[in-house]
């Protein structure tokens, strides 16, 4: 047995055992505050206090999430399709999830971040990245739907991301599945020196959020997890943490756990900036998407660029160091003032808190302990500030309460302490059932967090709701932090695997949520404003239904003249103007879900008769008292008839129009 | 003899009500609100001289389940009709307040009664008219029914309170103030066949 693997079996020994002691210990251990209930109770009628957006993990979607109720409030599709809307079937929607590789209609959503103004959360738009192919979406906070998608070039496992500067200019990208760069066929084995990592910036337009790949930075072929970036002081800089420096590509469980000391990427984007300025960057043309939204036209549209800037940290000295950091970090976090950064490094029970200010000095003293192909190490003793000691087992993530303390995530001991950043005493440690991964405290990872809860989102469920089977929905937990001890308040189950959350007061987001569309100002192309513009119109083997639907009817609801190899494009506007009447359409036989059309929004629904008959189509939510009569019929008839091309509806009787 | 003229304070008066019953297109007239269980938070809709506004076209959403008329500006001429008869009274109102013709006032001032009888007449016949003229093939059919013209009343899930906006009390205030010149002047009227006699 060589030394690796004994160090493995003793960890997961001591994994085993306090897994044991920690389900043992849960009756005694469960300590919930005596008003509990007071403080999690949301009478009806009444709202949250704060809006928590939970990434969902394998499921591609975005939790928005009610606290301290713990109540989901909507589930937003983003690299997911969703059978409830349509979204990533309507032609409108399906062009925000097209990449290099197609339509790629799934993915693994893990980090949201909020747009930040001054390093504080201001509620405009939420990004969220998907891992498995490489992309950072845009949510649009006003209608919380997703607005834009862009595609990250020259990555792989974009993990380390979606992360915000302190004045929203950019969004982090990094590759956490280091591959050839630019792809090649190479055999894996000669991984070392080959592969290599991308740590990128998107540029975000300050006026509509229009996002832009700005430039990437190569890097060695390490796996970069996590990101943050820095505020107030260090408000210039990113922080990448990376592990598998050992650059393994094979059982990386013992492989990539070798090294004591991993290394946490210390970017300077501004230097980037110059860098770009200065033309210190190569054009590279892998192809990306680069998909977005048209809110007045209701209709996604998609391009591939070709172009993109990539920066060599030779080219470019100062952009880019490492600091070595205990053992395989996890996650990067930055103190609400900007003056510490902690390497949570999960395999150490120790943390070290980096001082921003010691970087800068032993960056300009030159104080390095070598280099990493190229990249200059700095020397730890130089930037520690101190060092959290036997904080816990597997120490994940760290959020901030905005009152000097700190509070960590330990998978493996379960359990999240609470610390003082400015010294590393421990003050506090609280159970969480089980295996704590994110945490979140609304603005914790900002310069002003709000630090009334800590949610913890589980990564273990077991017996912590009435069992469903074999398959359990991940657990999150409410704590109240608002005294000396945390006091547990709430369990919850949760959608998906949340990787992390972001919260939010409600005040500044609820009063500017959009409650419709203008019907005036819909620029779709085949949106019909009133009953008056309804027509059918036939363009060879497509047939464009030009439909309306208001309580409760859709106009047309005859449609006779379409033919067995016809493709029907059903383009159904909501004439309503009130607020949650939408209608929903689904046709008999289709093979894609229902559209759900929101008040005065055209989408379309696609539909492939195969066979003669007459087909009935209906609204799918119950509208009014009169939604069970909010049907229609649509003839198909055979592909060699001479079919009428009529249609009725809303009392009249039309014929179609043949291009 | 010289022609008999309406007293200075008089002619300011009328000058001064007739330039208010004007203002009276910058509010509007009436106001209806509407509530139901699924409309905590109210419809509204207001009625201008020359305009409807608010959420009228949900408000006639609503109303087809019972066959009501679709409620447009376009259905009645009182939109057209009562700008113009403001203007007029404006205009007459300074034309009187000009020349001080002490005829031409007592015109001016019944026209100004007729004015405002006709609004309040029409506006009720205009309400009795929409609640009796529904279409038969509603899919609810209801009775004849006259929304209200002051006051709150219940109709199906909907409690609908009508009140006079602020427009309709400018236009009463225009009237207090030509009633006010009718008093000056005809003490004024008083107070000289006093002097003559």
């Amino acid at each position: 047995m060589n030394k690796g693997r004994v160090r493995l079996a003793v960890l997961l020994a001591l994994v085993a055992a306090l897994s044991f002691v920690a389900v043992g210990a849960r009756k005694v251990a469960t300590k919930l505050a005596k008003d509990a209930a007071q403080k999690v109770y949301v009478p009806p009628g009444e709202y949250d206090e704060f809006y928590a957006f939970l990434s969902g993990g394998f499921n591609g979607q975005l939790s928005v999430v009610g606290l301290p109720s713990g109540r989901t409030l909507k589930n937003i599709a983003v690299f997911s399709v969703n059978p409830r809307n349509g979204y990533g079937f309507s032609p409108e929607t399906k062009p925000l999830l097209m990449t290099s590789h197609g339509f790629v209609a799934w993915d693994d959503t893990h980090h949201p971040e909020l747009s930040m103004t001054n390093g504080v959360p201001d509620g405009r738009w939420i990004f969220i990245n998907a891992n498995n192919t490489p992309r950072i979406a845009r949510v649009d906070l006003k209608y919380m739907e997703t607005a834009e998608i862009i595609e990250i070039p020259n990555s792989a496992g974009n993990h380390a991301s979606s992360f915000v500067t302190y004045n929203t200019e950019y969004v982090t990208a990094g590759t956490r599945f280091s591959v050839p760069i630019p792809q090649r066929d190479i055999p894996i084995d000669q991984y070392k020196g080959n592969f290599k990592g991308t740590l990128s910036f998107i540029r975000v337009d300050p006026e509509t959020g229009r996002m832009s790949l700005a430039f990437q930075i190569l890097v060695p072929g390490y796996d970069y997890d996590l990101a943050h970036c820095g505020k107030g002081p260090s408000k210039d800089w990113c922080f990448f943490t990376s592990y598998n420096t050992e650059e393994a590509h094979t059982l990386l469980e013992i492989n990539a756990s070798q090294h004591d000391k991993d290394f946490i990427a210390a970017v300077n984007w501004k230097r980037a900036e110059e860098c770009v300025k200065e033309g210190k960057y190569e054009v590279w043309n892998t192809p990306y998407a680069h998909n977005w939204y048209d809110e007045k036209k209701h209709m996604a549209f998609s391009e591939i660029v070709k172009e993109e800037k990539v920066i060599k940290p030779e080219q470019c000295p100062g952009v880019i160091y490492f600091l070595p950091t205990p053992k395989s970090p996890h996650g990067v976090d930055v103190s609400p003032d900007g003056r510490f950064i902690v390497g949570n490094g999960k395999l150490s029970a120790t943390m070290a808190v980096f001082s921003f200010e010691k970087m800068l000095k032993a960056i300009e003293e030159k104080k390095f302990a070598g280099d990493a192909y190229g990249i200059p190490v700095l020397d730890y003793d130089s930037v520690v500030h101190h060092h959290v000691k036997n904080v816990c087992l597997g120490p994940l993530h760290t959020e901030s309460d905005g009152k000097g303390y700190a509070y960590t995530t330990c998978f493996i001991s379960s359990e999240i302490v609470k610390w003082k950043w400015e010294t590393g005493e421990i003050v506090d440690r609280i159970p969480v059932y089980y295996s704590v991964g994110h945490l979140m405290i609304p603005g914790g990872d900002s310069a002003k967090p709000w630090g009334k809860y800590v949610l913890a989102m589980n990564k273990i469920t077991k017996d912590r709701y009435l069992p469903t089977g074999p398959e359990l929905n991940q657990s999150a937990q409410l704590i109240d932090i608002t005294g000396d001890k945390m006091q547990l308040l709430l369990d919850f189950p949760t959608l998906g695997e949340p990787h992390y959350a972001q919260g939010i007061p409600a005040s500044l987001i609820k009063d500017k949520q959009a409650k419709i569309y203008n019907l005036k100002e819909n620029e779709h192309p085949y949106a019909t404003k009133s009953e008056k513009e309804v027509k059918v119109v036939r363009k060879g083997n497509e047939v464009h239904v030009y439909m309306t639907a208001i309580r409760s009817h859709f106009v047309p609801d005859n449609i006779e003249g379409v033919k067995v190899g016809d493709t029907v494009y059903f383009h159904v506007t909501n004439l309503e103007q009130d607020w949650d009447i939408p209608h929903g359409f689904a046709v008999y036989g289709d093979d894609d879900p229902n559209i759900l059309i929101m008040p005065g929004q055209t989408l379309t629904l696609v539909w492939k008769p195969e066979k003669p008959g007459v087909y009935p189509f209906y609204c799918t939510d119950f509208c009014s008292a009169l939604h069970q009569e909010m049907q229609g019929y649509v003839r198909v008839s055979p592909a060699d008839a001479n079919p009428p091309m009529i249609w009725r509806g809303g009392g009249k009787e039309g014929k179609w129009i043949v291009e | 003899m010289t022609k008999v003229k309406m007293p200075l304070l008089g002619r300011v008066l009328v000058a001064l009500s007739a330039l208010v019953a004007i203002s009276a297109f910058f509010f509007p007239l009436w106001h209806y609100y509407l509530e139901a269980p699924q409309y905590p938070e109210g419809l509204n809709m207001w009625i201008w001289l020359h305009k409807l506004t608010g959420q009228v076209y949900i408000i006639n959403d609503l109303n087809h389940y019972v066959g009501f008329m679709a409620i447009t500006e376009e259905m009645y001429w009182e939109f057209k009709v009562l700008p113009a008869l403001t203007v007029i009274l404006t205009l007459w109102g300074l034309w009187v307040a000009f020349t001080g013709s002490l005829r031409a006032f007592w015109w001016w001032f019944g026209y100004y009664i007729l004015y405002a009888l006709f609004g309040l007449v029409d506006f009720y016949y205009r309400l009795w008219q929409f609640g009796h003229t529904v279409d038969p093939h509603a899919p609810i059919r209801i009775e004849g029914y006259v929304p209200p013209m002051f006051g709150e009343k219940q109709f199906m899930n909907f409690l609908i309170r009508s009140e006079p906006g602020p427009g309709f009390y400018v236009l009463v205030g225009g009237f207090l103030v030509a009633l006010l010149a009718l008093i000056v002047t005809w003490q004024a009227g008083k107070a000289r066949q006093k002097a003559a006699a």
